[in-house]
C-alpha cells in the first residue's frame, strides 16, 4: 500500500518517481528523450473581457511588447511569453518563479481588458526534449507533429493518457507539455512509458 | 523425406536457411521465408484440420488473408496465439503448431460422427431443436460450444504488451503489390508524405507470385526497385506487415503492424504489435482481388484449393502442391496456374472448364502446351478422405444447370478452381463508400466514393497488368494532388494486359443428384454453410441477404466470407431467379482481419488504463497507510487504519477525535471556480437560489445550486475576495458538470453579464483542520492572522502567512465543529500538511478520510449532493426551502412551482433512528410503514446515509421518506432478508442543533 518514499514537504508531484539517471532502451546516441522538470516557469491565465479581443491585443502590445497569438500559436519576448490555450483564453509564462510578480505585472499591463488568475501552482511543465522527442510525442498524442505541420512556436490542447494538457513546441526538439498538476504524476508514468523504446533520462 | 515436394529451385526463400518447426507435434523443416502453409505443403502435409460443424477433414486451400480452412494454434502456454491462418503465420525456428477444432486427434477426430449424421443439422439448426424445455440450453449450450469451436484463448493474462501509435499522411496507400506500389512511388515523387502498409512482410503482392514483366524485368525486381526508391525517401513510411484493418470518418485508418510474431527470438522488452492510428489527407485503395472458389460437390477436400495459390505455391514458394491436378475454371485467367504447374513439373491430368467454348490466350497457351481442356464440363463429384484421389467430370447441359452425359473419373492428388475474382472492396466498403455490381467480371466493384479515397488496381475491378499499374501511378497522382502537392506525371510502366476473362458464370455446378440429396456443395467454408443450407433458408422464408446470411451463418466467422460472400449471393441469386444486383450485399465492417483485444488496449493497461488525479499531500496519505476511495478521478483517502484496524474501528478512533480535539482532512479535491467581472453578484443570485448581493469582501456563502428542473445539482461555498471577484467552491466530483453548466447559461443565455470563469482547482492545495483545538493549532502557526472569534467569525476567510507560507485560510465547517480550511499554493501542500501534523501532535491530531468526514456531516445533518440527492430532489424537499430567495430569480426557481413539487407527500429529508443503538441501516435499504410477510410491501422512501456514531453512541441514518418532514417521531420499517428494522422518524440534525459548536 505505501508507496515508494519522497523527502519530506517535497513540492514536486513527481518527487516520488523520478529516478535520475538513464532508463529503457539506451542507443549508441544516447537517450532519445530527456525529461525537465520546468518548475523555473511561472503561470497565469487570462481570458479578454468584454472590451474585447482587439483592445487586450493593443494593451498587450503596447505594454508587454509581445503581439497576442491567434490560435494553435505562441509569442515569446524576454523572459515572458503567451501561448493560446482556447477561444479567448491564453496562458502567460514567465521565466522566474515569482507567481506575484506575474499577476500584477499582467493585471497593470492588461487593466481592464483581462480577467487574469495565477495558475503556477494548479498546472505543472513538463519539458521533453532530444532527438527522439517526435517519436515519443507520435506515442502519446493524436496531433500531427510533423514539423511542416507542428513548427517551434505551435501550441495545441489535446489529450495524452486520457488527459487533456497542452502541448507547446519551444525549440526544434523541444517541447513543453502543460498538465493539471493532479495528473502530472500518471502523464509522466505515462510519457516515460512511451519512452522507453528510444531511451529517456531523468537529470 | 525432408521437403519432399519442394522444387530444386526458384521461389523466394532462403535456401540457406532450414528452419526447424513442429505440426501436430510432429517435427518438419521448411525455409526461411515460407509460411506455415508453404512449408507444411513442402512437406506434403495436406490436412491441417477439421471443418467447424462437420469436423470434415480441411486442406490448406488459400495462400493468404482469405484462407477458411487452415487455422493454427501457435505456441504454448500464456503466449499461445488462436486460430491464426497457417497462409499468413511465417515460419521462424522452434514455431510449433497445432491444428484446431479436432478431438482427440487431426487424424482421428471424434467430432466426424456430425459429418455422417449431418442431416440432423441443417441451416438454423440450433434454433430448431434445442427450444424446449427452455432450461435446458445452459446445458446444450455448453456441448454446442465445445463440439462447435475453433482455437483456444489463453487462461493465463497475456504476457505481451502493444504499441499504440498516432501518425498522419498526405496520402496514404493501402496494399504494396503493383498498383500500391504505383501510387506510393507517384505520390512521394510529389513530396507529400506517404504511408504504405501491406500485410505481408514482402512488397510486391501478385508480382511475387506471377511471372509477369514490367519494363522488361522480372515484376518481383521492378517492385524491389520501386520499394528502394520509396525507402530512400525521408517522407515515406514503409510498413510490411501491417494490416490496413479499419476505414473510418474523416480518412481515419487503423493499422495493425506485427513487429515479433515472426521472430524465433522474441524481445521481451519490445512490443508484439502495433496499432497504427492514422488521419490521412487523401487515401489510396490498393488491396487487390480475392479468388473465387467454385461451388461443386464436395468441394472441400484437402487438396482442392484455389488456383492462384496452387500458382503461388509454386511460383513464390517452389513448392509443388499435388504431383497430379486437376484445372477446374469459369475462366481464362486459371491456366497461368496450369501452365506455371506444368511447366514445376506436376502433371495436369484435364482442365475442366466451365465455359461451352472454352477460349483465351492462356486456354490457347494451354492448349498449345499439350493440357487437355474439357470445354463445357463441370467436376460432378469428388473422392478421398484426407486427401482428394479423384474426381468424376462430365459434360453439362447448355444452361449448365444439369449433367449431360456420362462421368469419366480422373485420378488426381490437387484440384485447382477459379470461380473468377472479387476485388477486395472492404476498406471502400467501409469508408461507407458505394458498391456496384459489375455484370462483365460478375462480382461488385468500388463505386462512388464518400471519403477522401480511390481505389486502383485489382481491387477497382481492374485486371490486366499494364492498367493496374497505370491506375496506380494515376491515382497516387491524384491524391498527391488532392492534398496540395504538384505532380509530375511519370511514364507508365510496360507491362502485358492480359485479364481473366472471357468467363462463364455458373454459381452452382451440378452433380448426379438435387442439392442437399448427395454430398455437400460448400459455399462458405469456415461455417460449413452448402448450397442446400441457403436453398432451405430460402424454403423458409428468409429471403433477404441479410436474413440468410444470419440464419445460415454465410459469410461470418474469422474470415468474414472473403471467398464465400459473393458465391453465396451467385447461389440464391440462381434458386430465387432474381438478380444479383437486386439482391444487394451485406455490410463490411471493420476489421478486415482479426485483431488482437491486446492491440486494441495498447499502453492503455495496468497502471496506465486509467489515470489518477493526486493532490499535493497524497503521497503521505499513502505512507500513512491510508485506504483510498475515488471521487472523481481523484483518489481520496478514505480512512487510515492503524496496525489492527479495519474500517469501522479506524471510522470509529477518526470521529471520536475530530470532534473531541483535532481532526485534520485533505480538502484539496473541491472544485474551485474564480469569477471575476462587474456582474459576478448578479451571476451567483440566478445560479444558487439564495441572495448574494450583501457578501462583503472577507465573508463567505453557502449555496445551493438547482438545474433547470429544480432538482439539487450541486452545493459548496463561495468566498468574495474582493470587489466584483469570487472564489466557488463546488463538490469534488461535480466540479466540470458545473463549470460547464455556467459557461452554457453565460455564453447562451445571459451573453449580457460581464463575468469570467476561471478554473483553479488545483492552484490551491487545502487542509481542513477541526475540533476543539482548531483555533489554538491556527495560531501557533500564523502571526499576521487575528484568530480571535470576534476577529474571524464563522463564514468568513483571511488571507496571512500560515507555516511559513501565503495562505488563505477559510473559516468554514463541514463537520459541524470549529473548523478552519487553510489554502496555500499546491507546490506547498505537503509542508502545510506536514507543519500541521507535526503542530497538532500535543491535540493528538488525526488524519481523518472521507468516510469520518461523512460521518461527522451526517451527525449534523449535512447533505451530500449525489448522496442524499439524485436528481430527484429539490431544497424543499431537503427542508432548505429558507435557502430559496423569494425576492430574486434563480435557475430552477419556476420548476419548484409546479403543482408535483408542491406535494406534501413528496420524498422528504428526515433522519432514523433504529430503535436497537447497535443497528446500522444498509446503505439504499427500503422503507415502510406497514410490514407485510412478504414482498410487495408499499415503499414510503429509502436510506440515503447511515453510519456508527461514537459520539451518539448508536446508530443513525439520512433517509428520504414520503411526507417525511411532518413524520418526526412516527415508525418506519427497513424489511431486511431475515429480519425487521424498526426506526423512528427524526430530524435529520443529530449533533449540536443549535450550532454553538462550529460557531465557538
Amino acid at each position: 500500500m505505501p508507496e515508494a518514499t519522497e523527502p519530506l514537504t517535497a513540492a514536486s508531484p513527481l518527487a516520488a518517481v523520478w529516478e535520475p539517471g538513464e532508463h529503457g532502451r539506451i542507443g549508441p546516441q544516447g537517450p532519445g528523450v530527456t525529461f525537465t522538470e520546468r518548475r523555473d516557469l511561472t503561470l497565469a491565465s487570462f481570458q479578454a473581457r468584454r472590451a474585447g479581443v482587439e483592445a487586450l491585443a493593443g494593451a498587450a502590445s503596447e505594454n508587454l511588447g509581445l503581439a497576442l497569438p491567434g490560435p494553435n500559436d505562441s509569442t515569446a519576448g524576454d523572459g515572458l511569453s503567451l501561448i493560446w490555450v482556447g477561444l479567448d483564453r491564453w496562458l502567460a509564462v514567465a521565466a522566474d518563479t515569482n507567481g506575484p510578480a506575474l499577476l500584477q505585472r499582467l493585471g497593470e499591463a492588461l487593466g481592464e481588458t483581462a480577467a487574469v488568475a495565477d495558475q503556477s501552482h494548479g498546472e505543472y511543465v513538463l519539458q521533453l526534449e532530444g532527438p527522439q522527442v517526435r517519436d515519443v510525442l507520435m506515442r502519446a498524442t493524436p496531433v500531427d507533429v510533423h514539423p511542416t505541420a507542428f513548427p517551434v512556436g505551435r501550441v495545441v490542447s489535446t489529450v495524452m493518457n486520457h488527459t487533456s494538457v497542452q502541448l507547446w513546441r519551444t525549440q526544434a526538439e523541444r517541447y513543453l507539455v502543460v498538465v493539471h498538476r493532479g495528473f502530472a504524476r500518471d502523464l509522466f508514468k505515462f510519457l516515460t512509458t512511451m519512452s522507453r523504446d528510444v531511451g529517456y533520462r531523468l537529470p | 523425406m525432408a521437403q519432399r515436394y519442394r522444387l530444386d529451385k526458384g521461389g523466394r526463400i532462403d535456401r540457406d536457411r532450414p528452419v526447424d518447426f513442429t505440426f501436430n507435434g510432429r517435427a518438419y523443416q521448411g525455409y526461411a521465408g515460407d509460411t506455415l502453409g508453404s512449408a507444411l505443403l513442402a512437406n506434403g502435409v495436406h490436412l491441417v484440420g477439421r471443418s467447424f460443424k462437420y469436423h470434415r477433414p480441411r486442406g490448406i486451400f488459400s495462400a493468404g488473408a482469405e484462407e477458411a480452412n487452415a487455422l493454427v494454434q501457435v505456441g504454448e502456454g500464456a503466449a499461445t496465439l488462436a486460430d491464426l491462418k497457417a497462409t499468413q503465420v511465417e515460419l521462424y525456428e522452434g514455431l510449433s503448431a497445432r491444428s484446431v477444432n479436432c478431438y482427440p486427434s487431426l487424424d482421428f477426430d471424434i467430432g466426424e460422427v456430425n459429418s455422417l449424421a449431418s442431416k440432423l443439422f441443417p441451416a438454423g439448426f440450433y434454433y430448431k431443436t434445442f427450444m424446449w424445455p427452455q432450461a435446458g440450453w445452459p446445458m446444450y449450450e455448453r456441448f454446442i460450444r465445445k463440439a462447435a469451436g475453433l482455437g483456444e484463448a489463453p487462461l493465463e493474462p497475456d504476457p505481451d504488451f502493444y504499441d499504440k501509435r498516432y501518425a498522419h499522411a498526405d496520402v496514404l496507400v493501402a496494399g504494396a503489390g503493383p498498383a500500391g506500389l504505383a501510387a506510393a512511388l507517384a505520390a512521394a515523387r510529389s513530396g507529400a508524405r506517404v504511408i504504405l502498409a501491406d500485410e505481408q512482410h514482402e512488397l510486391g503482392g501478385s508480382l511475387l507470385s506471377g511471372r509477369d514483366e514490367v519494363d522488361g524485368k522480372p515484376g518481383s525486381d521492378w517492385a524491389a526497385e520501386a520499394e528502394r526508391e520509396l525507402r530512400a525517401n525521408e517522407n515515406v513510411r514503409i510498413l510490411p506487415r501491417s494490416v490496413v484493418f479499419g476505414y473510418y470518418d474523416h480518412n481515419w485508418i487503423d493499422i495493425l503492424e506485427n513487429l515479433s510474431d515472426h521472430l524465433a527470438n522474441k524481445p521481451a522488452d519490445a512490443p508484439r504489435q502495433r496499432m497504427w492510428k492514422v488521419r490521412a489527407n487523401q487515401v489510396v485503395l490498393a488491396t487487390g482481388a480475392i479468388e473465387r472458389p467454385l461451388v461443386f460437390r464436395d468441394n472441400d477436400r484437402p487438396g482442392i484449393m484455389l488456383a492462384s495459390a496452387a500458382r503461388s505455391y509454386v511460383n513464390r514458394w517452389a513448392v509443388r502442391p499435388g504431383e497430379s491436378a486437376v484445372l477446374f475454371t469459369n475462366n481464362d485467367g486459371a491456366y497461368a496456374a496450369a501452365l506455371d504447374m506444368k511447366a514445376a513439373g506436376i502433371k495436369i491430368a484435364a482442365a475442366v472448364d466451365l465455359r461451352a467454348e472454352a477460349e483465351g490466350e492462356l486456354t490457347q497457351a494451354a492448349r498449345d502446351a499439350g493440357i487437355e481442356v474439357l470445354a463445357g464440363h463441370g467436376i460432378a463429384a469428388t473422392e478421398g478422405h484426407k486427401r482428394v484421389r479423384r474426381v468424376k467430370v462430365a459434360p453439362l447441359s447448355a444452361d449448365g444447370r444439369s449433367l449431360a452425359g456420362e462421368a469419366r473419373t480422373l485420378n488426381c492428388d490437387l484440384v485447382a478452381m477459379s470461380g473468377g475474382w472479387n476485388p477486395t472492396v472492404h476498406l471502400h466498403s467501409q469508408s461507407r463508400g458505394k458498391l456496384r455490381f459489375d455484370a462483365e467480371l460478375a462480382t461488385f466493384v468500388p463505386d462512388r466514393a464518400v471519403q477522401a479515397e480511390r481505389s486502383a488496381g485489382a481491387c477497382n475491378g481492374t485486371f490486366g497488368l499494364a492498367d493496374v499499374l497505370g491506375e496506380g501511378f494515376a491515382a497516387g497522382e491524384a491524391a498527391a494532388e488532392a492534398a496540395g502537392f504538384s505532380v509530375e506525371k511519370a511514364p507508365r510502366p510496360q507491362a502485358g494486359n492480359g485479364k481473366f476473362l472471357p468467363a462463364r458464370w455458373l454459381w452452382l455446378t451440378p452433380s448426379s443428384k438435387p442439392v442437399g440429396h448427395g454430398g455437400k456443395h460448400f459455399v462458405d467454408f469456415q461455417n460449413d454453410v452448402t448450397a442446400a443450407d441457403l436453398q432451405l433458408a430460402l424454403r423458409e422464408g428468409y429471403t433477404s441477404v441479410e436474413h440468410v446470411k444470419r440464419y445460415t451463418t454465410t459469410g461470418m466467422g474469422t474470415d468474414q466470407g472473403k471467398t464465400s460472400n459473393v458465391n453465396a449471393l451467385g447461389v440464391v441469386s440462381e434458386f430465387r431467379g432474381v438478380p444479383i444486383e437486386e439482391l444487394g450485399v451485406t455490410t463490411f465492417r471493420p476489421p478486415y482481419t482479426p485483431v488482437t483485444f491486446g492491440a486494441w488496449g495498447g499502453r492503455d493497461v495496468g497502471d496506465l488504463f486509467d489515470p489518477i488525479r493526486r493532490t499535493p499531500m497524497h503521497s503521505w496519505h499513502a505512507r500513512a497507510g491510508a485506504e483510498f476511495e475515488n471521487v472523481g478521478m481523484w483518489k481520496r483517502p478514505w480512512y487510515y487504519p492503524k496496525a489492527g484496524e479495519g474500517m469501522h474501528e479506524a471510522v470509529q478512533r477518526e470521529s471520536k477525535a475530530a470532534r473531541e480535539s483535532l481532526g485534520i482532512l485533505d480538502a484539496t479535491t473541491l472544485g474551485r471556480i474564480d469569477i471575476q467581472g462587474p456582474d459576478s453578484a448578479e451571476f451567483l443570485n440566478r445560479v444558487y437560489t439564495n441572495g448574494w448581493k450583501t457578501l462583503k469582501p472577507g465573508a463567505i456563502r453557502y449555496g445551493l445550486m438547482l438545474g433547470e428542473d429544480g432538482m439539487v445539482m450541486d452545493d459548496g461555498v463561495t468566498a468574495c475576495l474582493g470587489e466584483n471577484h469570487y472564489l466557488m467552491h463546488t463538490t469534488s466530483g461535480g466540479a466540470a458538470e458545473v463549470l460547464a453548466h455556467l459557461e452554457e447559461y453565460l455564453q447562451t443565455e445571459w451573453p449580457e453579464l460581464q463575468v469570467y470563469l476561471t478554473t483553479v482547482t488545483e492552484q490551491y492545495a487545502t487542509a481542513a483542520i477541526a475540533g476543539p483545538n482548531a483555533r489554538k493549532l491556527l495560531a501557533e502557526l500564523t502571526d499576521d492572522i487575528d484568530v480571535d472569534p470576534d476577529a474571524f467569525p464563522f463564514m468568513s476567510w483571511r488571507e496571512g502567512t500560515v507555516a511559513g507560507v501565503w495562505a488563505r485560510v477559510m473559516r468554514i465547517s463541514f463537520s459541524g465543529d470549529l473548523s478552519f480550511e487553510i489554502n496555500v499554493e499546491a507546490h506547498n501542500g505537503l509542508h502545510l500538511w506536514q507543519t500541521l501534523m507535526n503542530a497538532g501532535e500535543k491535540y493528538n491530531i488525526t488524519p481523518y478520510g472521507t468516510e469520518t468526514m461523512h460521518v461527522l456531516r451526517a451527525e449534523k445533518g449535512f447533505i451530500i449532493v449525489g448522496q442524499e440527492t439524485d436528481g430527484t430532489v429539490t431544497p424543499v424537499d431537503l427542508g432548505m426551502e429558507k435557502l430559496c430567495s423569494t425576492k430574486k430569480d434563480f435557475i430552477g426557481k419556476r420548476s419548484l412551482s409546479r403543482p408535483d413539487m408542491q406535494d406534501p407527500n413528496r420524498k422528504q429529508f428526515v433522519g432514523l433512528l433504529p430503535d436497537d443503538p447497535n443497528e446500522v441501516l444498509e446503505e439504499g435499504a427500503q422503507l415502510v410503514e406497514t410490514v407485510k410477510s412478504q414482498p410487495p410491501m408499499d415503499m414510503v422512501g429509502h436510506v440515503t446515509s447511515s453510519y456508527m456514531s461514537p459520539n451518539l453512541g448508536r446508530g443513525f441514518a439520512l433517509a428520504l421518506v414520503k411526507g417525511g418532514l411532518h413524520k418526526h417521531g412516527q415508525k418506519v420499517y427497513a424489511p431486511m432478508p431475515g429480519k425487521t428494522i424498526a426506526c423512528t422518524v427524526t430530524s435529520p440534525v443529530f449533533f449540536d442543533p443549535e450550532g454553538e459548536r462550529l460557531r465557538a
